[in-house]
């Protein structure tokens, strides 16, 4: 091999050995973060808030029985209730440290889930408000020191509406004995 | 000396992928991110430097150095400048160095994607870890089996000239797509792997790589068109497919990656089928380097026979080694893969998923026992017994069938549970239309019971996915204030996958139909004893008059052609309809005659000629002539999958939501100030 050649390849193995070594010359950080059990919640809130956008648009094309689809949203519904509580458990530690720093926080949270998730703007907005409002009881009842307050998840549109409410605040969906006996009791905390 | 600096550069790319296989699971072992991230470097360093491999060879293709042998294989003086840049993936030592290429194009961009925002930081060592090393495995074969570096000590004054089949402009994309297709597919096995080695039970891996296995697919369904369509125009089979090993290797492929993208649906949904995704991963890895094996040992006899050399052993055993590393890695693993839900009922789209899993790996098993069945005859019974295409049409062919009838089944069924009450309604308007269609097919003179249903089949599937947009933009019509068009547009947009998805499945359904149209009302007709001239012969509705042979200048310099002249008229009233040029070209160099056929007719109904041979200086001819009805429609239907693919890939851009409504909706603690 011509000595210009072996030069030349000398010159280009200088080059990479320098730009894999770059990395070595800075601090030593962490590689990987201990899993957080943050993340796992968003991330299955955000598959929760999928699936009730599926099921919503499944019913509204009349794929699925309305039974079927009353069963299936409540059951996410509830999930996406557990979730937030769970959060919502993650962020009042933190709330007692600083609960500025927490609010900014979370707000920057949401941005960043915001602008990951696909464009959730009209199903979505509606699931976020009805989780917001189960968020805001707890966090509200909490704050007060009260006794958690008990809800009723419609069974037509999932808002979590008063346990005394005869009719969902949301669709007018009646609610009798039966959703609660049902199980569509979904205590808020 | 750039030749030379490319061989080099390769043997540095080789060191790279070692130095990022080790240092990558290092950095994750010892929590030190700079040699993660230094792995990270190695691996993302690799393409250039096979890029400069790659260039190095170019620059000996386009400047005749034919002491390098790999140049004088494949080109010469006489070979065109486009092709002696094609001639890198012209035979085997180039192609295996093309591979490498694209591979490490592929494993530099999962390197320099952003990890911490994708939220997949901890796959990262173990990705990194696993491309390297398959990267590293072809780049040894490279140079240690199959180094197209290697220099002649007596160069020749000339070369052989690139292989006549090869001369093609479908052959000239159809193996880098079919490449990207083969190498897509490592960027989801890679963090398949890392999800195991993790001990992750989520669905990180799948979201992670989602758009890659997308990408993989296309480029394999591309490939496969590009390559039928190159069979078509060059080889003289007078179809599109002839079972041949090679095409059936990334059809096999193809039909394991394809189920898997449905059923990874299923575990990002329910959570379910864990297992079933990492084993139809590691088959669809297996399957890419297992088909490559057989192919590139000789023990199969196919088109692709230029590539064969005795790599094939080293390939099938290195093979089976990695493959039984990563089978050990997930038994150790099954107790983390657990489904978290139960299937609620086999009558919905869970279930309908898992039948046309089971379908489409019991094709891809047919479509594997077919191709290897010389070997395994040999082996057994001491007699090699090659399956021709009857064996496939029979055995696939009916699978293929019902996938496409589950096709115009699984939309109609919601995730969890279906109502029978409901997916009847839903089947009513397309199963009309088919009846409309069977009848009038009947009624024009289809009286094959089997063809007739089978167009039927296609047309209420084809149907029911036109009826599923409808009935997206009708439900967004009743929901908001939306037009049609942007009803359609914003439907697509919520849910890229599901409508990009129907998309590719109208794309099938138009395959099928010209499957259908060429498999069963196709002629194929041989002119014996060889026609006189003036003599005509007629095949279904067209009459050709033989009007003699000549001699025409070849397209290459490097060959003799012998071009014959038949005049189409209507067979019903003699109309002239128009002139065939079939010809047959000679490579003295490569003692190799290539059949190039005549295509004309009309879209509906091909008319395809070859010149099978003369006598006497042309006063006798003999010709095949294939009569291919509705065979355009397999293309159109190729295009029509892709642009579903871009629908499924195409991202469409996140609106960002302003800052009040978004504080608004998840509300702040108590305490916090108010903004």
């Amino acid at each position: 091999m011509p000595i210009g050649t072996l030069l030349l390849g000398l010159a280009l193995l200088i080059i990479v050995a320098v730009v894999v070594a770059l990395p070595l010359l800075g601090r030593k950080t962490p590689a990987i973060k201990p899993p957080s059990r943050r993340e796992a919640l968003e991330q299955e809130r955000r598959a929760v808030i999928s699936a009730i956008r599926e099921l919503d648009f499944d019913h509204r094309t009349g794929k699925i029985a309305e039974e079927d689809y009353k069963r299936l949203r409540e059951a996410q519904v509830a999930r996406g209730a557990q979730i937030l509580r769970e959060l919502d458990a993650l962020n009042d530690g933190d709330a007692r440290d600083d609960a500025r720093d927490d609010a900014r926080d979370d707000a920057r949270d949401d941005a960043r889930d915001d602008a990951r998730d696909d464009a959730h703007h009209d199903v979505d907005a509606e699931i976020e408000a009805e989780i917001a409002r189960l968020r805001t009881i707890v966090q509200t009842d909490r704050r007060r020191g009260s006794a958690p307050t008990k809800q009723v998840i419609c069974p037509s549109c999932g808002y979590a509406a008063g346990v005394g409410d005869k009719f969902c605040p949301q669709c007018g969906h009646r609610l009798g004995a039966q959703e609660s006996s049902a199980g569509a009791m979904a205590n808020a905390e | 000396m750039f030749t030379d600096l490319g061989h080099l550069s390769v043997i540095f790319a080789l060191i790279a992928c070692l130095y990022a296989a080790v240092v990558s699971p290092l950095g994750a072992q010892r929590n030190d991110d700079r040699l993660v991230q230094s792995g990270r470097l190695a691996a993302l360093m690799t393409f250039p430097l096979v890029l400069i491999g790659c260039l190095g060879l170019w620059y000996a293709l386009l400047t005749h150095d034919f002491g390098v042998k790999y140049v004088a294989d494949v080109s010469s003086l006489a070979t065109p400048i486009f092709f002696r840049i094609t001639a890198l993936w012209g035979s085997q030592n180039g192609s295996i160095l093309f591979w490498c290429l694209i591979m490490s194009a592929f494993v530099a961009a999962a390197m320099v994607r952003d990890w911490d925002a994708a939220g997949d930081k901890p796959l990262l060592p173990y990705v990194t870890m696993t491309m390297a090393l398959v990267l590293g495995f072809f780049l040894f074969l490279e140079l240690f089996l199959a180094n197209a570096f290697l220099r002649s000590d007596f160069p020749p004054q000339d070369g052989r000239g690139l292989n006549p089949l090869l001369r093609h402009p479908g052959m000239i994309i159809h193996p880098p797509m079919l490449y990207a297709g083969y190498t897509g597919l490592l960027v989801p096995f890679a963090f398949c792997i890392a999800s195991l080695i993790t001990r992750r039970s989520d669905d990180l891996w799948l979201r992670s790589s989602r758009r890659w296995t997308l990408v993989g697919w296309a480029f394999l369904t591309a490939g496969l068109l590009l390559g039928g369509r190159w069979a078509h125009d060059v080889l003289g089979w007078g179809g599109y497919w002839g079972w041949d090993p090679s095409e059936n290797k990334p059809l096999i492929t193809w039909l394991i990656a394809t189920p898997f993208l449905h059923s990874a649906m299923i575990q990002e949904k329910r959570g379910m089928f864990k297992n079933w995704n990492v084993f139809l991963m590691m088959l669809t890895f297996a399957s890419m380097f297992f088909g490559t094996a057989f192919i590139r040992s000789g023990l199969l006899t196919s088109v692709h026979a230029f590539a064969a050399s005795d790599i094939g052993p080293f390939f099938m055993g290195a093979m089976i080694v990695i493959l039984a590393a990563c089978a050990m890695l997930w038994l150790t693993r099954l107790d983390v893969l657990r489904s978290e839900n139960k299937l609620d009922s086999a009558f919905s789209r869970e279930g309908i998923f898992l039948i046309q899993n089971v379908l489409f790996l019991s094709t891809s098993f047919t479509v594997f026992i077919g191709t290897i069945f010389p070997i395994l005859s040999e082996a057994i019974g001491g007699t090699k017994i090659t399956v021709g295409p009857p064996f496939f049409d029979q055995t696939a062919g009916p699978q293929m069938a019902a996938l496409v009838a589950l096709m115009g089944m699984a939309p109609l069924l919601a995730w969890g549970k279906s109502s029978g009450a409901a997916v009847s309604r839903q089947m009513i308007v397309p199963a009309a239309f088919a009846l409309v269609v069977m009848i009038a097919l009947f009624v024009g003179g289809a009286n094959q019971p089997i063809p007739l249903l089978l167009f039927g089949l296609c047309a209420y599937t084809l149907a029911q996915t036109v009826m599923e947009y409808v009935r997206g933009v009708r439900a967004r019509m009743r929901g908001g204030n939306e037009s049609m068009p942007v009803a359609l547009v914003r439907l697509a947009q919520k849910n890229q996958r599901r409508y990009g998805g129907y998309l590719v499945h109208l794309g099938v359904v138009l395959m099928a139909i010209g499957v259908i149209g060429k498999g069963f009302y196709g002629q194929d007709t041989i002119t014996t004893p060889a026609v006189k001239l003036n003599e005509s012969f007629t095949v279904g509705d067209y009459t050709f008059t033989y009007r003699g042979i000549r001699p025409v200048p070849c397209e290459f310099n490097d060959c003799q052609t012998m071009q014959a002249m038949l005049l189409i008229s209507s067979a019903s009233d003699g109309r002239v309809l128009g002139a065939a040029f079939p010809y047959r070209d000679y490579y003295p160099m490569q003692q190799h005659t290539a059949t190039i056929p005549d295509i004309s007719g009309t879209f509906n109904n091909e008319v395809y000629v070859i010149l099978a041979g003369w006598d006497n200086n042309g006063a006798t001819a003999s010709f095949q002539v294939f009569i291919n009805p509705l065979i355009n429609w397999i293309w159109v239907g190729g295009v029509v999958m892709i642009l579903g693919f871009f629908v499924c890939f195409w991202k469409v851009p996140e609106r960002e939501p302003a800052a009040a409504p978004i504080t608004a909706r998840r509300p702040a603690p108590a305490g916090a100030p108010a903004k």
